[in-house]
């Protein structure tokens, strides 16, 4: 048996009937861009509606969460912060806390192309996923800190969460604690959270990007890329590796 | 009938299995890692620094130096983990970690470790192990150092590294202690004869 498609007298295919019709088709379903004032439609507008009203509603939601996003620390940074400040007995006073993810330092990278910047920043920028910091103030602080129990509550919240401790410094009144993923094995993926308790301050920071295009730029244009990198890291805490035996 | 009997006994079984991998697996230690055990940093004022450098960050001060510098790039790419422990010794912990360090020694001579160098010189007292493989290979490095009254260092770099290398592994990872241990065991003739005279 065979079947033949009705031809117009052009040669061309008819249109089928609801769209030739510019009508509803039989199901109830409305093609778009078609003008009938039918219950149907009706209803594919209530429905269109309801997520434009949802979308409105959710907007500030989302803003609201997007803001406070700034201001709340990561998993990671929060316990670190944590397990430091439990370890210390006083009264500890929040300074600041700043956070900003990948969304906002992309848009800055985005924006950043529209102007004549020196390749060091952009490639910064390019590298930056994400940083963090929070600041706090201890009050009544005890005469003798114990920096035992600071490293092994820290070790074993940061443990918990798939970091381990890199570095350990602690002398006098100074206590710092570096933290890197286990699982680093690609300078594409690089994080790091840092903890420095300098007398009565504490710095939690900690950040995560793409090594790749820093250590570019370092090969390229600085004379020793490991001299710069522990100029820009380390010499920021003087004296911490600078000690003989 | 059978199977609801045996599967209990076989569920059991994999998850024993499985944790004993598991705990076994997180102890397996690599050819020419040593274990120090853990330190505590010392009460009060006493000073504390702890150096753990991962193959990953390894990799990456290799990739750094990679073009200007490629046989520090290749020193690096044979290193699997860098440990230092340097604690303040005081008072209270100074006679156990002489002990300690002792014991350490000990046992890195019981387990193959070839001591190559001693070094004794007024209240400094250096030892430098390394591991070898069958074929002659490094394996690993240990370094213990009493500073007299003041420093024990514990050092273990693993991979292969030789030690006139240590001086210029610290001087790229900026760690001081690693490069002044170097610069003990590139003259350690000169520190026995001072032994001797001694």
């Amino acid at each position: 048996m065979e079947y033949v498609m009705p031809m117009s007298q052009t040669g061309v295919p008819p249109l089928l009937p609801w769209l030739a019709s510019n009508g509803v088709v039989p199901h109830g379903w409305t093609p778009p861009g078609t003008s009938a004032g039918t219950p149907s439609r009706r209803v594919f507008r209530i429905r269109a509606w309801y997520v434009v009203l949802a979308l409105v509603l959710c907007l500030p939601l989302l803003g609201a969460i997007g803001i406070t996003g700034y201001f709340r620390l990561s998993s990671p940074t929060q316990a670190l912060r944590s397990s430091v400040i439990e370890s210390v007995p006083g009264q500890w006073d929040k300074r600041f806390a700043g956070r900003v993810g990948g969304l906002t330092l992309g848009l800055v990278w985005f924006i950043s192309h529209f102007f004549n910047m020196p390749p060091e920043a952009e490639a910064a920028l390019a590298a930056l996923h994400g940083a963090e910091v929070g600041v706090y103030n201890l009050h009544d602080a005890p005469s003798t800190l114990d920096y035992s129990a600071m490293f092994l509550a820290a070790d074993k919240r940061m443990r918990r969460l798939g970091w381990e401790r890199t570095v350990g410094v602690a002398r006098g009144r100074q206590f710092v604690a570096v933290y890197m993923p286990r699982n680093l094995r690609t300078v594409k993926r690089m994080a790091c959270c840092v903890a420095v308790l300098n007398e009565e301050d504490l710095v939690v920071a900690s950040a995560r990007g793409n090594l790749q295009p820093l250590i570019e730029l370092a090969t390229q244009h600085l004379g020793d890329p490991c001299e710069r990198a522990h100029q820009l890291v380390v010499d920021g805490t003087p004296g911490l590796f600078r000690r003989g035996f | 009938m059978i199977m609801k009997h045996i599967m209990p006994w076989m569920i059991g079984t994999v998850t024993v299995c499985a944790a004993a991998t598991l705990a076994f697996g997180a102890n397996e230690m690599l050819p020419g890692q040593v274990d120090f055990g853990a330190f505590a940093p010392p009460k009060g004022e006493g000073e504390f620094v702890e150096v753990n450098v991962p193959t990953g960050l390894i990799t990456l001060a290799a990739l750094l130096v990679e073009k200007e510098q490629p046989d520090v790039a290749k020193l690096l790419n044979g290193l699997k983990l860098v440990r230092v422990n340097v604690i303040g010794l005081d008072a209270e912990n100074r006679a156990a970690f002489q002990t300690r360090a002792q014991k350490i020694r000990e046992d890195l001579a019981g387990k193959g470790w070839e001591r190559i160098v001693t070094a004794q010189q007024k209240e400094q007292d250096v030892s430098v192990y390394l591991k070898m493989a069958d074929k002659g290979a490094v394996q690993g490095l240990a370094a213990v150092v009493i500073d007299g009254k003041e420093h024990a260092v514990f050092v273990n770099v693993v991979g292969d590294i030789k030690p006139e290398q240590l001086a210029m592994l610290g001087d790229k990872l900026h760690i001081d202690p690693l490069k002044e241990i170097g610069k003990t065991t590139q003259k350690p003739q000169h520190k026995s004869k001072e032994k001797v005279e001694e």
